[in-house]
């Protein structure tokens, strides 16, 4: 503390000093000039709603606009009118219960059944992957191998093995989902410290008890995680798999509205679609705050 | 001691019996908590009976839990989550969770290090108080002398590299014992002749 700071006037906009002087002496220095506030930008003051709206309507105008310059064709980009205009074909369809809406019902039927059946290989696999050694070093270097290959690639072998129908898509759904599923499983199991180990092992509990009651209850946020990772690559999943492998789902669908080069329909279904993929994400979220509602960091996340 | 490590040599004899393994009379705490944030306070204090006897006996124990919570000063707390407890707090609870099964003894492993001098200064009165009232015998790890002579009766002095017992020093001090006891020139002394017996054997 200097006697210049308590004599000379602080200069504005020069906090530190204006704060050192008050705390020498208070009477010198007016508490308006001591009182300062954290400057925050006004950008990040706009309430949450009004900013995604911004980016909506800054979005939608350059596609217009795009669209208007003559820059591309037409027949490769719809103009957001025309899209909407099919968008809202395509929910009388699906409203009314006609064959749009049975397509989406067999591709939802393949997103859960191929959720279902990666989460209970993936959390098999990781529990044996994560809690025993054997798992560890004989099963996890293949489960990388296989991880690293693109799985996508496996279509043809699913719709050879298992034909046209809904099973092959399964397959292939599940298949990707399963591996995110396994390393959080398996990387929940390791998140106990080294503390309750020793406690549960105080208290004399089983390996069983200590697997149920502490090492999978403290991975839940990890399991969450592979799960919310799964939920999305089961939809991308089912759908490579309905462009490889034909059927009657809503892949099916895209594809041949893009094979008569009906952007607008392909644009629209896509839409359509991201909607069962949200719906499935949001399931995961909501039973993750059910579940793991002390995790405070999970919820701040699984809210945004 | 608490049967979680096989030993070197030697063999640890409790109640005319040898411990090989964990054993019930033994109670166990550590640095840390480690109280499940999935579990309220008094599911966190009957954990240790719902792992040997199961769920049906773990909710006959919650009367005595909620006895030794008030014991504690956590009245009040019991189906608090312990995200809500502080760290005094908590380790209270594990006090607890430790006691509930009435062991023998009581294995103490830095209890309190976590904990800022003034709240430690307390729960070393409040486990005083704690043992007095349970008649259990204690052992307690720790970095701290004075922690060591204000709690103990005998404080042994170890040496490393080999680990041993360098000196058996006996705290004659009465009991109860209080925190003004730490400025006395006799507690001064005893905390001294530790340190000197520690400087001796050398850098830990």
């Amino acid at each position: 503390m200097s006697d210049l700071d308590t004599h000379a006037p602080p200069l504005p906009g020069d906090n530190r000093s204006a704060k050192a002087g008050a705390a020498v002496n208070e009477a010198d220095v007016s508490t308006a000039d001591t009182v300062w506030v954290e400057e925050v930008s006004w950008i990040d003051r706009v309430p949450r709603s009004v900013s995604m709206l911004f980016v909506f309507v800054v979005f939608i105008t350059f596609w217009e606009l795009l669209t208007r310059s003559g820059l591309v064709s037409a027949i490769i980009l719809p103009t957001p009118w025309e899209t909407l205009e099919d968008m809202i074909f395509v929910g009388g369809n699906l409203l009314s219960g006609g064959y749009m809406l049975e397509a989406l019902w067999i591709t939802v039927l393949e997103v859960i059944y191929g959720f279902l059946l990666a989460i209970l290989i993936g959390f098999s696999l990781g529990v044996l992957v994560g809690e025993t050694i054997f798992g560890e070093r004989a099963v996890m270097p293949y489960l990388v191998a296989i991880d690293t290959m693109p799985k996508v690639a496996f279509a043809p072998l699913f719709v050879a093995w298992l034909g046209f129908g809904i099973s092959s898509k399964v397959a292939l759904a599940a298949f990707i989902a399963t591996f995110p599923i396994v390393v959080g499983t398996a990387a929940g199991l390791h998140a106990a410290d080294e503390n309750a180990r020793m406690l549960f092992k105080t208290m004399g509990a089983s390996r069983w008890q200590a697997l149920w009651k502490m090492k999978l209850p403290t991975g839940l946020p990890h399991i969450f995680t592979g799960l919310k990772i799964g939920a999305v690559g089961v939809m991308a999943g089912a759908i490579t798999g309905e462009f490889l492998g034909g059927g009657k789902g809503f892949g099916e669908l895209i594809r041949v509205a893009a094979s008569q080069l009906n952007t607008p329909r392909v644009f629209s279904l896509i839409l359509y679609l991201s909607l069962v993929g949200l719906a499935l994400f949001a399931l995961v979220v909501w039973a993750e705050r059910r579940l793991v509602f002390w995790h405070k960091a999970s919820l701040t996340r699984a809210g945004g | 001691m608490a049967g979680l490590i096989p030993p070197s040599n030697g063999s640890v004899m409790l109640s005319g019996r040898p411990v090989t393994g964990t054993r019930r009379d033994i109670g166990m705490m550590f640095q840390q908590a480690t109280l499940f944030p999935w579990r309220t306070t008094i599911e966190n204090v009957v954990l240790p009976i719902e792992i040997r006897d199961g769920r049906q006996a773990a909710r006959a124990a919650h009367d005595k839990a909620r006895a030794l919570l008030e014991l504690v000063g956590l009245k009040g707390f019991e189906g608090v989550y312990p995200n809500e407890l502080s760290g005094g707090m908590a380790q209270r609870a594990a006090i607890c969770r430790m006691l509930v099964t009435d062991p023998a003894v009581l294995l103490l492993d830095e209890p309190f290090s976590a904990l800022d001098e003034l709240s430690r200064d307390f729960m070393n009165m409040e486990l005083q108080r704690i043992c007095r009232e349970k008649e259990a015998t204690a052992f307690l790890v720790t970095h701290s002398i004075p922690e060591a002579v204000i709690l103990s009766d005998v404080v042994y002095v170890l040496a490393p590299r080999p680990g041993r017992i360098a000196e058996e020093v006996v705290i004659d001090l009465p009991r109860p014992r209080t925190l003004d006891m730490i400025t006395t020139p006799k507690f001064g002394s005893l905390v001294e002749r530790i340190r000197n017996r520690l400087e001796v054997e050398g850098p830990l």
